[in-house]
């Protein structure tokens, strides 16, 4: 995903200021009506699209090369399951999907959303964008929609963590997977369902609070001996769950107590680790 | 990418175990709070969702463009006020930030991240610091501007030249 080949980007064929100014709408690094110009001029202009997809891709190869973070595992059956329902829109522009700031702005006045507001909302917002911005609506009513389903932890977990442990778990060996299990040092436990496309539920129980700096940071060492981390364990009552992968053949899953923004290599003697394979 | 905008889940599955971990390794660089991150990141994808048939594969790769969307929305959420907040907090919490040579040490082997953070090295450090307060932390180029202490047109110019350089390194090596 990260190979980056001369031939797939030929140059860029805006120059001079007009080059800045797509540099920087490209890191979002613009303000309000500035960004706005230009998300309307690379939707309506070839040229300008072409070098705005351009560095976007820059971007992303920058970042596919950073250590990558695991999203909780809850999101992908979440997300699944929203997109039965979730109308699509054929008739769009692909900048269309870049969000206005009406969807952060909404999102963080902390509207936890009963059904009645979040529907007032949808309309609201919807109706705001099409004013401000003359979109097809579409679009706009879907990200609005987006924003108004409820979307924290607590939404997202419905079942019980131990639950949703368990079922994740249930869903690796049904595939044909297997579970592998280590008691760690400090009396919680750590738990690896691999499955056959070599991605693995972690999942620990039992793990003693620590203190506000400090986390629980998994790792993944793989036969040379070479941690990688997918992150640190988000702990809730003393249990985690994560869905990490690809596993390299040989690895094994590894916890250690680091600082709460994490380390980039372990700097504690690991809890305890489990292979992923026999 | 073609099946997922014909309704296609299973399709949709696989962009997800592809992508899910860039969208929130994008997120989480901007919000640095995991749980805004992982809205974010659900969010964007079904911003991509709505919006798969769109996507032109002549003018860019998926990633570049799915890593745009979280991006957009990872900046807006922080600066929406709370987030950023959060974020400072966040930070100022943590034992250091986390910078490049911190992050690059435990994946020292894998080629790929070792190219990329070489390529991140060819910028000059004001083309470095005005790409990173930008894309890293979400401040606008006006913000970094006066954080520099230098006009807007040379910072803008900045970020476009740190892009070129990480470009023609990129292209050079591949």
């Amino acid at each position: 995903m990260t190979g980056f080949g001369a031939e797939d980007h030929p140059r860029p064929p805006l120059d001079g200021e007009d080059a800045d100014t797509v540099a920087a709408w490209a890191l979002d690094a613009l303000e309000d009506a500035e960004r706005d110009a230009v998300d309307e001029r690379v939707r309506t202009d070839p040229r300008w699209a072409a070098e705005a997809a351009h560095w976007h891709d820059v971007l992303a190869a920058r970042m596919a090369a950073e250590p990558r973070l695991v999203p909780p595992a809850a999101l992908r059956e979440r997300l699944l399951d929203q997109v039965r329902t979730h109308p699509q829109d054929a008739g769009v522009h692909p900048y269309d999907a870049l969000p206005s700031r009406d969807a952060g702005a909404h999102r963080h006045a902390g509207t936890s959303g009963t059904a009645g507001t979040a529907g007032a909302d949808v309309v609201d917002l919807a109706a705001r964008r099409r004013r401000r911005r003359g979109w097809a609506g579409a679009v706009a009513a879907a990200a609005a929609l987006a924003v108004a389903l409820p979307l924290g932890f607590d939404a997202l977990s419905g079942p019980s963590l131990q639950e949703r442990q368990t079922a994740a778990v249930q869903r690796v060996l049904d595939e044909g997977g297997r579970q592998s299990e280590a008691a760690l040092a400090d009396g919680g436990r750590l738990t690896v369902a691999l499955d056959p496309s070599r991605r693995a539920v972690v999942t620990a129980a039992d793990l003693p609070a620590l203190a506000e700096d400090r986390g629980y940071q998994l790792w993944i060492v793989d036969a040379e001996g070479a941690p990688t981390s997918p992150g640190m364990l988000e702990v809730e009552d003393g249990r985690a769950l994560v869905e990490v992968g690809p596993v390299p053949r040989g690895a094994v899953l590894a916890v250690t107590v680091e600082p709460a923004a994490g380390s980039t290599a372990p700097t504690t003697e690991p809890l305890g680790a489990v292979p992923a394979d026999d | 990418m073609a099946r997922v905008a014909a309704g296609d889940r299973e399709a949709f599955a696989a962009l997800y175990d592809d992508l899910s971990g860039l969208v929130f390794t994008i997120a989480a660089r901007v919000i640095v709070d995991r749980e805004q991150a992982a809205e974010v990141t659900q969010e964007s994808f079904l911003a991509v969702w709505t919006a798969a048939a769109s996507f032109d594969p002549g003018r860019g790769r998926v990633s570049g463009w799915v890593g745009a969307i979280a991006h957009r929305r990872a900046v807006d959420a922080v600066r929406a006020g709370q987030a950023r907040r959060d974020r400072e907090e966040r930070t100022a919490l943590a034992d250091r930030p986390r910078d490049h040579d911190e992050t690059s040490e435990a994946v020292l082997l894998e080629d790929e991240r070792r190219r990329v953070r070489e390529c991140m090295d060819t910028l000059t450090e004001l083309e470095q610091r005005s790409v990173t307060a930008a894309y890293d932390e979400g401040l606008s180029y006006p913000e970094v501007a006066r954080r520099e202490g230098a006009g807007l047109p040379a910072v803008k110019s900045r970020m476009r030249s740190g892009l070129r350089r990480l470009r023609d390194c990129l292209e050079v090596t591949a």
